[in-house]
């Protein structure tokens, strides 16, 4: 149910890095927290909210490019309340498995698991119990489909892209599907089969395309992370692309790829609507982020790659809201 | 590889861009003739299996069918050669960053090819825009290949950054003209007077600022120690002229010549006037020579540097060595 990056608190630990060494009064009085800023920081932690918040922007666009202005209500609050506790839970099985790595690189060693504040079993009780109430919640709200869609996401997160970080440099194209199948979610809580068979092509084209658009863009984006951490991953054992070849030509030329082949799969998000605004902005997110990509591929230092970090974050989120905005159907 | 042995790799390259550069000009035909719908299904044509279709009917047949179907043959021998190219890429042991241009290539083609199905199944003019990005940006894609792929590429230095920024930019305006170029190509007959000012207004910006970078690549190479990219920036400031007597010529064949600026008596607005021999040269020439800028502005990039690093490592052999080995302990 999350993006194959652990994205929020790498993204965040990337902002830091690049604003230097934390001055002392700072790092006091963050030892001075209360308790309650404390818990909330490990529950922070431990779900990574805005990796929820990326996924159920994406479901929300997803079910808009399906259904247009017929989302909404109650069914869509449960269905985003479910999608939540679900990543949420992946979010903490991923933390539980990785735990003995966690504890190797600096960015994650204060996550609750990895530094003992929550125990193994604990966690494991919290993570089932999340996901077994987020797929009740999306059953009861929008049927069974969605909620096998967002149970089968958890189960190639945690079951098959975690434990493949450790093992092969492919885990990025593996987990890459994980981040997109939120979109499956919102199609299928939209009714998608149906209008699909009642003729509607074009709504699920875009769909598609939405889909295909958030598998490419994880590459360069976790490449960019990949760059930046990769002596961390490599301290922990991670098999990163960046790890196996720290020259970095690998993770550049898989970026490349992945940002020109996603240029032309943006531009099909206008195609329900045959929105010319969707069309430019699509246009525009994805050829400025070919554009991060290939300074990138050039440069392949930690100031071009947090170039594309942060250009990743705004072009996803443009190309979001330009959906959103512009492209719901006729 | 041996230094005198065939360059396959660059050999494949120099075809698939020369293909393709005949398939876009096909490309540009079927939209000034309105012929994209003059094969009704797809893959087939009229029932025939794509390749079978009887050469007579196609060769002798009406010009839009002609067109068309002589696309997508085209269009089916560029996903051949793209496959073929990608082979010899990975057998011949290029840099990683040729090796994603050739696999965004594979992409890209395959994409294409949904996409003009899609657009004759579908019968819709968005699909068909994007159709007509995605042709150019492949087109650049296997060019990057091609200039890659030279053997006297890879032992060239870098040059300014200046020459790289401007060589960059233009190639990416270029591309974004196509793009801005490609909505009033396809424009949908109900699209209101506003919204088509601005699409106008948006390509002749672009049209500057394409000029502007133009001359800045230009001034830029002029003292960059690459005589191949002054050269180019010099054959691209040309084209750029000839695209501008071109993009008037378009506008007249297209939409006639503004009101007000000659006698009425003068002025004519016949839309068909894009379909007669000269009106269908200039509109499809203003297409292509857009395309064939994109392509020479991204040899003028690789040339200026762009891309040129990746083929090279920027990690120390220790460095290197060191994440290894705390990855694999």
């Amino acid at each position: 149910m999350t993006p194959p990056t652990d994205c929020a608190s790498e993204f965040t630990a990337a902002t830091f890095a690049a604003a230097g060494p934390m001055p002392m009064h700072q790092t006091d009085s963050m030892r001075a927290r209360s308790p309650v800023a404390m818990i909330a920081a490990d529950i922070s932690r431990l779900t990574r909210p805005r990796i929820a918040v990326m996924v159920l922007a994406t479901v929300v666009a997803s079910m808009w490019l399906t259904a247009g202005r017929g989302v909404g209500g109650p069914a869509l609050f449960w269905l985003l309340m479910g999608t939540t506790l679900v990543a949420a839970s992946s979010s903490i099985a991923n933390q539980i498995l990785e735990r003995n790595a966690d504890r190797l690189m600096p960015r994650t060693a204060r996550r609750p698991i990895a530094a003992g504040r929550l125990s193994v079993p604990a966690a494991t009780m919290l993570a089932t119990l999340l996901v077994a109430a987020g797929g009740l919640m999306i059953t009861l709200s929008s049927g069974w489909q969605p909620a096998a869609a967002a149970v089968a996401t958890w189960m190639l997160y945690v079951v098959v892209y975690t434990p493949m970080k450790m093992r092969s440099p492919l885990n990025t194209a593996v987990g890459a599907v994980s981040g997109a199948m939120p979109v499956a979610i919102g199609w299928l809580a939209a009714d998608g089969p149906q209008r699909l068979a009642a003729g509607d092509a074009a709504g699920a084209l875009a769909v598609a395309a939405l889909g295909t658009v958030l598998y490419l863009w994880q590459f360069p984006h976790f490449m960019a992370i990949a760059w930046l951490y990769r002596s961390q991953y490599a301290a922990a054992g991670m098999r990163m692309l960046t790890v196996d070849d720290p020259s970095g030509l690998r993770a550049a030329g898989q970026s490349l790829a992945a940002s020109l082949a996603m240029v032309p799969v943006s531009l099909v998000l206008a195609v329900p609507s045959g929105s010319i605004r969707l069309f430019l902005a699509a246009a525009t997110a994805s050829l400025v982020y070919a554009v991060a990509t290939v300074g990138f591929a050039v440069r392949r230092d930690d100031a071009s790659a947090r170039t594309l970090l942060f250009t990743s974050l705004g072009s996803l989120l443009a190309l979001l809201t330009a959906s959103v905005v512009f492209g719901p159907p006729t | 590889m041996n230094s005198h042995s065939f360059n396959w790799p660059h050999a494949v390259a120099c075809v698939l861009v020369a293909v393709t550069a005949v398939l876009l000009c096909f490309g540009a035909l079927v939209t000034t003739f309105d012929a994209a719908m003059a094969v009704p299904d797809w893959p087939g044509t009229y029932g025939h299996n794509m390749f079978l279709f009887p050469f007579a009917e196609w060769f002798y047949g009406p010009w839009d069918l002609f067109l068309e179907h002589g696309h997508r043959l085209l269009g089916a021998l560029v996903g051949m050669i793209s496959l073929a190219l990608a082979a010899v890429i990975w057998r011949s042991r290029q840099s990683p960053a040729v090796r994603g241009l050739a696999a965004a290539a594979v992409l890209l083609v395959v994409v294409q090819g949904a996409l003009g199905g899609a657009r004759v199944l579908l019968d819709d003019k968005t699909v068909a825009k994007v159709h007509a990005c995605t042709g150019p940006l492949f087109f650049a894609v296997a060019v990057a290949i091609a200039t890659l792929t030279r053997r006297a590429s890879s032992s060239q230095s870098a040059t300014s950054p200046a020459a790289v920024r401007s060589a960059g930019g233009l190639a990416l305006a270029s591309y974004v003209q196509l793009v801005a170029g490609a909505q009033l190509r396809h424009l949908d007959a109900s699209v209101d007077p506003a919204t088509f000012r601005w699409l106008v207004a948006f390509h002749l910006a672009g049209a500057a600022a394409v000029a502007a970078l133009a001359v800045a690549a230009v001034l830029c190479t002029r003292t960059c120690g690459q005589p191949a990219a002054r050269r180019w920036s010099l054959a691209i400031l040309l084209l750029v002229g000839f695209q501008f007597a071109l993009g008037v010529g378009a506008w007249v064949v297209n939409w006639g010549l503004p009101s007000g600026l000659l006698p009425a008596s003068w002025a004519f607005s016949d839309p068909l006037l894009a379909r007669s021999l000269w009106g269908a040269t200039v509109v499809t020439g203003h297409v292509v020579l857009g395309m064939m800028i994109l392509g020479a502005s991204v040899v003028l990039s690789i040339a200026a540097g762009v891309l040129r690093s990746s083929v090279k490592s920027t990690v120390r052999p220790q460095q290197a060595d060191r994440i290894r080995e705390r990855a694999f302990a």
